[in-house]
């Protein structure tokens, strides 16, 4: 069992406004214009945030600043977010908002905590980086911001690292999974974990270029989501290559978060399933007469669905 | 090479998503550099463009949604005067 992760005297590297309550939560979503938040109740995120501290390996270097973690209605959620969203962390707080379709209903309770865990991970990664990288270019230390697809991919698939026993397939950031578990298998898991970390990229960056060339890593960073990012790297492993590369690629393919991630691109390529997941979507949240009952029946035909692919 | 990956690779060989990711990048790069007073009318070219991929080529859609979880973060940044991270 992981240690606490919490102490409230130690510094952070990333000043944050402390939220402990749920008016402080209402007061952050109002500049986001969302005037009435609706319920808004705090959670226990503590088993989660132990599960978290023990994979980054916090039990003696505990985070700062609790984060606070609050249910809220799924359409405040959405306002906030301007398109559906299951979660989300307000950056420069220590705020998480889950929404409660995600907590309470229609969706299996391993999927409310993967969420809560994927957001906890993004407030470990922002109290150590405020999302920003270090790597080198032209012999020089530059700074600039996480790439989006980066960012996601390594909180996705990190959070798959703590919930394998309950592995199934997402369907969010299939792609930029893939690259970034490629990207640990070049690196090493230990050196994603403390760029993530620390959001010094350099290590890394030695790591990629050493295995795979000088300018690889900079290519990478290039590219615009995880779907490029994934093909320039594996293009870079296992293309046109001679001898044994730096990665075994059937290491890779074994990968239980790589099966799941390609399970999930290869589903979303039929349109009968897309069409289901559109619906379950739009009907999420949705209280009307009968709109429970026909999730159920979508989520019956997707497992079926995933059970014949 | 597995036919997973081989599958998106032929994607993104493709025409169709090199034009889309392009213009995506575009919209992103215009929307970064936007002010409080721009960013409504190049966020609305942004839900029109994503909501026509979603539609009409959804296996594009699937790779470049990061890029519209992207466009919908900055403008929301710039808007609001302050981030959040949306899942």
């Amino acid at each position: 069992m992981a240690g606490p992760v919490v102490s409230p005297g130690e510094p952070s590297v990333v000043g944050i406004g402390i939220a402990s309550r749920p008016e402080h939560v209402r007061e952050s979503l109002s500049g986001f214009g969302v005037g009435d938040a609706g319920a808004i109740r705090g959670l226990d995120s503590s088993a989660a945030l132990a599960r978290v501290g023990s994979f980054f390996g916090m039990e003696n270097q505990p985070l700062s600043v609790a984060p606070f973690v609050v249910e809220v209605p799924d359409g405040t959620l959405k306002r906030a977010a301007r398109r559906e969203a299951r979660g989300g962390y307000i950056q420069g707080t220590n705020i998480i908002m889950m929404s409660d379709r995600a907590m309470n209903r229609y969706r299996p309770p391993e999927a409310a905590e993967r969420t809560l865990v994927h957001e906890l991970v993004h407030y470990v990664g922002f109290l150590g980086t405020g999302g920003q990288m270090a790597f080198n270019s032209g012999g020089k230390a530059q700074r600039s911001e996480i790439p989006e697809w980066l960012s996601e991919g390594m909180t996705q698939s990190f959070a798959e690292l703590m919930l394998p026993s309950r592995h199934a397939p997402t369907y969010s950031y299939s792609y930029e999974v893939l690259a970034s578990v490629l990207l640990e298998k070049i690196v090493g898991l230990g050196r994603m974990k403390d760029a993530f970390r620390t959001g010094d990229f350099r290590a890394v960056q030695r790591a990629v270029d050493g295995a795979l060339g000088e300018g690889t890593f900079a290519g990478l960073l290039a590219q615009g989501d995880g779907g490029s990012a994934y093909a320039y790297l594996y293009g870079a492993a296992f293309g046109m290559r001679a001898g044994p590369g730096p990665v075994d690629e059937e290491g890779f393919l074994s990968d239980l978060r790589v099966r799941g991630a390609m399970r999930c691109i290869d589903l979303l390529q039929d349109p009968g399933f897309r069409r289901l997941a559109d619906e379950a979507k739009s009907l999420g949240g949705r209280e009307e007469p009968g709109a429970r009952e026909r999730l159920d029946s979508i989520a019956r035909e997707i497992m079926e669905r995933e059970r014949l692919s | 090479m597995d036919r997973t990956t081989s599958r998106i690779m032929e994607l993104l060989d493709s025409m169709e998503y090199k034009e889309s990711a392009a213009e995506a990048g575009d919209l992103a790069k215009r929307i970064s550099l936007s002010n409080r007073f721009q960013v409504e009318a190049i966020f609305g070219e942004a839900e029109a463009f994503f909501s026509k991929m979603r539609e009409e080529r959804p296996e594009i859609y699937s790779v470049l949604a990061i890029r519209e979880k992207e466009i919908v973060e900055s403008a929301i940044r710039i808007k609001a005067g302050k981030s959040v991270v949306l899942d």
